[in-house]
């Protein structure tokens, strides 16, 4: 037969694998910042600089920014050897990088600007959500466009995930963005409450599925076996692991929503389908270390094996950690605790940062034709970052559990042994300090890692254009007598695509179906009313500042919980809320009612001020700026808008005057404010946001603000 | 000779599809007039989980029909494992008749009684369970099978030469390292190469269990009547209440406005980080006032009584922002905190806040003031 040559596109690799590093750095850096600024508020740099906009750059840099490019580099790589064929198209995949990053860069400025949709691990803006899509579908072409004219008749278990996880990305990613713009950076989410936090949490968990997850699968199915040398263990294993990982993983969101005000039936299925989780994603895990069944001598010397084998182990350290947390009664504990910072953490840091360490050592000095520069720095690199992911995660679990017992401690008279959050918050800061610490380690063995890997791109020269030759694909295939049945999809990438997509699809329509149509599962509360102009600007402020971030508002039906913050908290009360602020973390106190606290506004202006002017322990970053800030009450009425397109509902015509009940509400709280020895303007940004703090909770007691003026009553 | 097999196979197939249709067609006609023709309608949900467990019937019914079918096909190829495969067809035959009956009663039964409600749940979990038992029995079955059939010869070639394998291989049921050619597939990707083991034991009953699990557990919160969060809730609350009221029983706990006498040396101390803690957030850490009051000099916005502070700070004055704290500090810690609000007058802290409210002339100020230094009894 003729042979066909052609060859290899390392140049779109190699700025793959830079891009890679670069951002990884970056991600680690506001990490530690982040970090640090939970011992050290002082390090809060408002307006732009602040934890709750912090954090989510933190998040998308390492998911999107550092995996993601790992991703790209080690498909762009793999793929185009597993299919013998060049990348489809150069111009595609330039445009991919150079897409992705600017995608990257956009996400770094928006959020600092304080750009946001409050969705965890989806915070961008409408705009940049439409830029992602375009370029996941060029992504997604060109490397259908290399499957369709590859050179191998079967595809290799590493391209099933990279299928599995273009097609579910892609459909995650376009079900929980939908939202209405406001302005270019300004959009609410076209679910509101339950429904937003069920769609959210599907992403949410999905995202560490098919982002994190299947697409490093797919890495370590070519780059383990290849760098050990060995066959992988079991072709069986393979099989039925990756079907039941993506059936299975999509129904397990709710998990993040358990005890929540979503309905109990989402709960359990959450639940019992994290628990069959278990299997197929071990699965994984063994199929990746019993191939090194025969090398584990390589293992003691080859640097690039071991990243492997403690990714692989901090893989199913996390998958067995997870479902234990989809138990209720555990989940109890680590849902709004730091258990849940630890377990995501040992997933980033072990499997995706070592693993991609691990490729980028093995692969850099492949496409640079050169030997790594230093096996010496790489061991350093390996224990430091070994080290890290240690003083990171362990004092964490600490902290979870000290805090946990202290918040739901009582005396016997019946009343909370610590009522006051902050003295459980207090308890815990060591612990803070200790995980900064980790989170040092492993970002100084990260800079250690990419000096050596300067140092070896440098002592060698890329091979842009790899030669490679193989037999053009035969026009008609014959498949053996006694193949195995699944041999079929795997020559058909088609069928493998429109497969993936029916299994993973099932899961989420059955989760999302009823809690749509039936009504009984959202019970509405005939005193829940909308939020009057003035707060959903506010609203939109604590949006904005990533108040989510650290408090949540969402009481669960506990005694502890019931006892410091209030009624435990009912579907009925969220359904206006676009989008959903239930927070997965309590930095600070649950809000959800904290309007029934009667906190003076003056407490609530000089709290925002400088919280530790009135709360000396208190860790919440100063917000100086919205004393400052004119409101923008231009949007007022395009808000209220989109809010009635929505089905919130606010009168006709209340649009038209809107700004002046704002106008109206905002003057009260300046003249409360002004009997209370603080003068300001009613304009200021502070004014909506405590107007907004203020009607948390209320409603549910029948003592809303939202009033319906009567010219536009008799109007209706 | 092949070609007849499969023929047969598929006739097998189209008539035990025509049997399990029919009976699902049963199964739908029991189950919709039951559904729709009740005094109490049940809630959408419960509808609509009893048709996803009915569907589950039908569907592993359908499983094991095919499964059942393979079998019976395979058993008449190779002869002498016939009587086995009768037994197991008679546990099926008996099964999917249990199963119509069951599915046929369980929704008639979920609209009369609670307890009948809980009967049908349990036994539609109990038939599924089951036939999920004979669907693992029949798949071992059909693998065994068929591993005779292919690998006869092999296993027996194999077998002479057979070493003691390790304890990972054992237990992971692999093919030793130096054995690992007799199971390399054909295929080849890049150089790499993968082996044909089978699935480890014990992952593959882990799986098993795992989804039996998950069903019972979701047919015990979901269909049997298990306890649901709020159950929980109101269990719980009521457990706590009872451990309150035995405490209250046996320690008398009635300081209220009318009796309290000031604390002693301990008792302020006490009181001094529980102010810290939550009150100097709005009064300040030397109580010299921030959003709340001044407490430190002569002037009270209602009153500066002992009395009068324990009042206020056990029912709160809401409209001026004062909470009330009787749901969050115990009697006694409003006592202490009270008797260490009283102890701070006259401490002038720097940044005091201006009087506010009336002046408070304390008329038998000195003589508490000297029992709180003399550290007197309650």
């Amino acid at each position: 037969m003729e042979i066909e040559k052609f060859s290899y596109d390392n140049k779109i690799v190699r700025n793959f694998a830079y891009a890679t590093f670069i951002w990884g750095l970056v991600g680690l850096l506001v990490g530690l910042i982040v970090a640090l600024q939970l011992v050290i508020p002082d390090l809060n740099f408002p307006e732009y600089f602040t934890f709750g906009r912090m954090r989510p750059l933190h998040t998308n840099a390492v998911v999107f920014a550092f995996v993601g490019n790992g991703i790209f580099m080690g498909v762009y790589y793999s793929l185009q050897r597993l299919c013998k064929a060049r990348m489809w198209n150069d111009t595609l995949s330039a445009i991919h990088f150079w897409g992705w990053q600017l995608i990257i860069v956009l996400a770094a400025v928006t959020l600092l600007m304080g750009f946001t949709s409050s969705k965890e691990y989806a915070e961008l803006e409408w705009p940049i959500d439409v830029l992602i899509t375009i370029i996941w579908v060029i992504f997604g072409i060109n490397i259908f466009g290399t499957i369709l004219t590859r050179r191998v008749q079967h595809l290799y278990v590493a391209i099933w995930f990279y299928i599995a996880t273009w097609i579910t990305v892609a459909m995650l990613h376009i079900v929980n963005s939908l939202a209405i713009p406001v302005t270019l950076f300004k959009s609410y989410p076209i679910y509101a409450g339950v429904q937003d936090a069920l769609v959210q949490w599907w992403y949410g968990h999905n995202a560490v599925a098919f982002f994190l997850t299947t697409p490093y699968l797919g890495l370590m199915y070519y780059f383990l076996p290849k760098a050990a040398g060995r066959p992988v263990y079991s072709y069986r294993l393979s099989i039925i692991h990756f079907w039941s990982l993506i059936f299975l993983y999509i129904w397990a969101g709710p998990h993040h929503l358990l005890y929540t005000a979503l309905p109990d039936w989402a709960q359990s299925l959450g639940t019992v389908f994290s628990i069959m989780l278990l299997a197929p994603s071990w699965g994984g895990m063994i199929n990746g270390l019993l191939t090194l069944r025969g090398a584990w001598d390589k293992v003691r010397d080859d640097v690039v094996l071991k990243f492997y084998v403690v990714a692989v182990t901090a893989y199913g350290m996390a998958t067995f950690e997870g479902p234990m947390l989809s138990i209720k009664s555990v989940n109890a504990i680590s849902h709004y605790t730091d258990w849940t910072i630890a377990h995501v953490h040992i997933g980033a840091l072990g499997w995706n940062g070592f693993l991609t360490f691990g490729v980028l050592f093995w692969l850099i000095p492949k496409i640079f034709r050169t030997e790594l520069y230093s096996r010496k720095l790489a061991n350093i690199h390996f224990w430091l970052g070994t080290l890290g992911i240690l003083f990171y995660a362990v004092p964490l679990y600490w902290s979870a559990w000290t805090q946990w017992s202290l918040l739901g401690q009582f005396k016997p008279e019946g009343v909370l042994m610590y009522p006051n959050f902050l003295d459980t918050l207090s308890a815990i800061l060591p612990m803070y300090y200790l995980r900064a610490f980790g989170g040092f380690l492993y970002l100084l063995g990260a800079v250690i890692g990419v000096v050596n890997l300067v140092k070896t791109v440098q002592q060698g020269k890329l091979e842009a254009n790899e030669a490679a030759e193989a037999p053009p694909l035969p026009k008609e295939y014959k498949p053996h007598s006694n193949e195995h049945w699944h041999r079929w999809i795997e020559r058909k990438p088609v069928q493998m695509l429109i497969g993936s997509l029916v299994v993973v699809a099932i899961g989420g329509i059955i989760e999302f179906a009823p809690t749509f149509l039936i009504e009984s599962n959202v019970p509405t509360i005939a005193s829940v009313k909308p939020y009057t102009p003035l707060e959903l600007q506010g609203r939109d402020i604590y949006v904005r500042e990533g108040c989510y971030v650290c408090h949540s508002q969402m009481v669960r039906p506990f005694r502890e919980e019931v006892a410091r913050y209030g009624e435990y908290s009912k579907a009925g009360e969220f359904v206006y809320d676009h989008p959903f602020q239930w927070g997965s973390k309590r930095t600070g106190p649950d809000l959800a009612r904290v309007g029934t606290r009667n906190l003076p506004n003056s407490w609530h202006y000089n709290h925002m001020d400088n919280p530790r002017s009135v709360a000396e322990q208190s860790i919440m970053p100063p917000y100086p700026h919205l004393l400052d800030n004119d409101l923008d009450i231009r949007t007022t009425k395009k808000k209220i808008q989109v809010m009635q397109k929505l089905g919130v509902p606010y009168p006709k015509g209340y649009e038209d005057i809107a700004n002046d009940e704002l106008m109206k509400q905002a003057k009260g709280i300046q003249a409360d404010l002004k009997m209370n020895g603080i003068t300001t303007s009613e304009k200021k940004e502070i004014i909506a946001l405590i107007a907004y703090m203020q009607r948390l909770g209320k409603d549910i007691k029948g003592e809303s603000t939202f009033r319906i003026p009567a010219s536009l009553k008799n109007a209706n | 000779m092949n070609n007849i097999k499969y023929l047969n196979l598929f006739k097998r197939g189209i008539s035990t599809m025509a049997l399990a249709f029919l009976s699902i067609s049963a199964m739908a006609q029991a189950a919709e007039p039951a559904a729709s023709t009740t005094a109490t309608p049940p809630t959408d949900y419960t509808t609509f989980i009893w048709w996803l467990v009915i569907a589950a019937m039908v569907i592993l019914l359908l499983a094991i029909a095919v499964l059942g079918n393979v079998l019976v096909t395979m058993a008449k190829i190779s002869a002498p494992k016939v009587k086995n495969i009768t037994a197991i067809l008679l546990v099926l035959m008996t099964l999917s008749v249990t199963a119509e009956e069951a599915a046929t009663a369980a929704p008639a039964a979920a609209k009369t009684s609670s307890l009948l409600d809980n009967l049908g749940i349990y036994l539609a979990i109990t038939i599924l369970l089951l036939e999920f038992f004979v669907l693992v029995m029949l798949a071992r079955k059909i693998y065994s099978f068929a591993k005779g059939f292919f690998a006869a010869e092999e296993e027996k070639a194999k077998a002479a030469k057979l070493k003691m394998p390790s304890f990972l291989d054992r237990f992971n049921s692999s093919v030793s390292v130096d054995k690992e050619q007799d199971i390399i597939l054909d295929h080849e990707y890049d150089g790499i190469r993968e082996l044909d083991n089978d699935l480890p034991p014990w992952w593959k009953y882990g799986f098993y269990i795992s989804i039996l699990w998950a069903v019972v557990y979701f047919g015990y919160y979901e269909l049997g009547g298990g306890p649901t969060s709020l159950d929980e809730y109101n269990t719980a609350m009521e457990k706590a209440d009872a451990e309150v009221a035995a405490y209250k029983a046996k320690h008398v706990v009635d300081v209220d406005e009318n009796n309290i006498l000031l604390a002693d040396a301990a008792g302020i101390k006490a009181g001094k980080t529980i102010f810290e803690s939550n009150c100097a957030v709005c009064h300040g850490k030397e109580a010299e006032g921030i959003v709340g009051p001044n407490l430190t000099d002569d002037y009270w916005l209602h009153g500066g009584s002992l009395n009068d502070i324990f009042k206020t700070i056990k029912y709160g004055v809401l409209e001026k922002g004062m909470t009330s704290w009787k749901d969050i500090l115990s009697p006694t810690d409003i006592v202490d905190v009270t008797s260490y609000v009283k102890s701070l007058h006259g401490t002038k802290p720097a940044n005091a806040k201006a009087p506010d409210g009336e002046l408070y002339k304390e008329e038998e100020a000195s003589a508490v003031a000297a029992d709180s230094t003399t550290a007197a009894a309650k």
